[in-house]
């Protein structure tokens, strides 16, 4: 049986540190869903609810989700290596592409440290 | 001696806002581990978390020093400039990443500039990943 238990707010023992049962709830409904850091070649270094990276060609990657997103409304936020930039390439709620160019050329281009976060609702 | 409650579940008193205690542990698990708000003009700190000092290396680029470090280079940064319309910067990480600090790389977003180094009063970054 699942135990409950209804409280306005949780304190230490010495009555610091309290914070309400609303703002814990917020707490985690505002924390990332999703962070990677992956490679070049696809293989993540880290990571928190980001099951796999699919490889697409050059400079183009879905990061995939272990548990979906509620709904493709999600925000997130990509960073890579100096002189490249990253761009969206398509959103969905299991999973989203990134695409990676240089900055001098535009061109397509595979960099190791590419980074993203994702924050909303889970399913 | 440290007080422990084992639930499984918090509801407040009216019933609502309820949450398991295992998303709160996520809550926590996934918060921001540090985060920056450094002013690139005169290379200094407006506001940060978990910061102990910043590095002017150069035009558009700066360090942040985190105090209580993270586990490893493999944590997640984000970084962001807050630049004028005629003068929006994009945002980079250096090639290295290491347990204690990370690079904050400002370049113009305008063409004529070649996305040349600048410079910017409004440079935020923040870490997501696990503390050593």
């Amino acid at each position: 049986m699942v135990s409950i238990i209804k409280v306005t707010s949780v304190q230490d023992t010495s009555g610091n540190n309290e914070t309400t049962t609303e703002n814990i709830k917020k707490a985690y409904n505002n924390s990332p869903k999703v962070w990677t850091h992956f490679d070049a070649d696809a293989s993540i270094d880290g990571s928190f609810n980001s099951s796999s990276i699919t490889d697409n060609g050059t400079g183009n990657f879905d990061v995939n989700f272990t548990n979906n997103m509620a709904d493709f409304s999600y925000a997130a936020s990509q960073l890579t290596q100096n002189n490249t930039d990253v761009g969206y390439n398509g959103i969905s709620v299991d999973h989203i592409g990134v695409y990676i160019r240089l900055l001098s050329n535009q061109a397509a281009y595979d960099r190791n440290s590419n980074q993203l976060i994702v924050v909303g609702d889970l399913a | 001696m440290a007080s422990i409650i084992s639930v499984d579940t918090l509801q407040d008193s009216a019933g609502s806002n309820e949450i398991t205690t295992a998303n709160v542990k996520t809550a926590f698990d996934q918060r921001v581990k540090a985060w920056i708000h450094y002013n690139g003009s005169s290379a200094s700190i407006a506001e940060s978390h978990n910061i102990s000092s910043a590095t002017d290396n150069g035009t558009g680029d700066y360090t942040a020093t985190i105090n209580s470090n993270m586990s490893s280079s493999t944590y997640v940064v984000m970084n962001f400039v807050a630049g004028g319309d005629d003068r929006r910067a994009a945002h980079s990480a250096r090639d290295e990443l290491v347990a204690g600090s990370w690079n904050l790389i400002c370049r113009s977003a305008v063409v004529a500039d070649s996305n040349a180094l600048t410079d910017e009063n409004k440079v935020m970054g923040a870490t997501f990943g696990d503390l050593a």
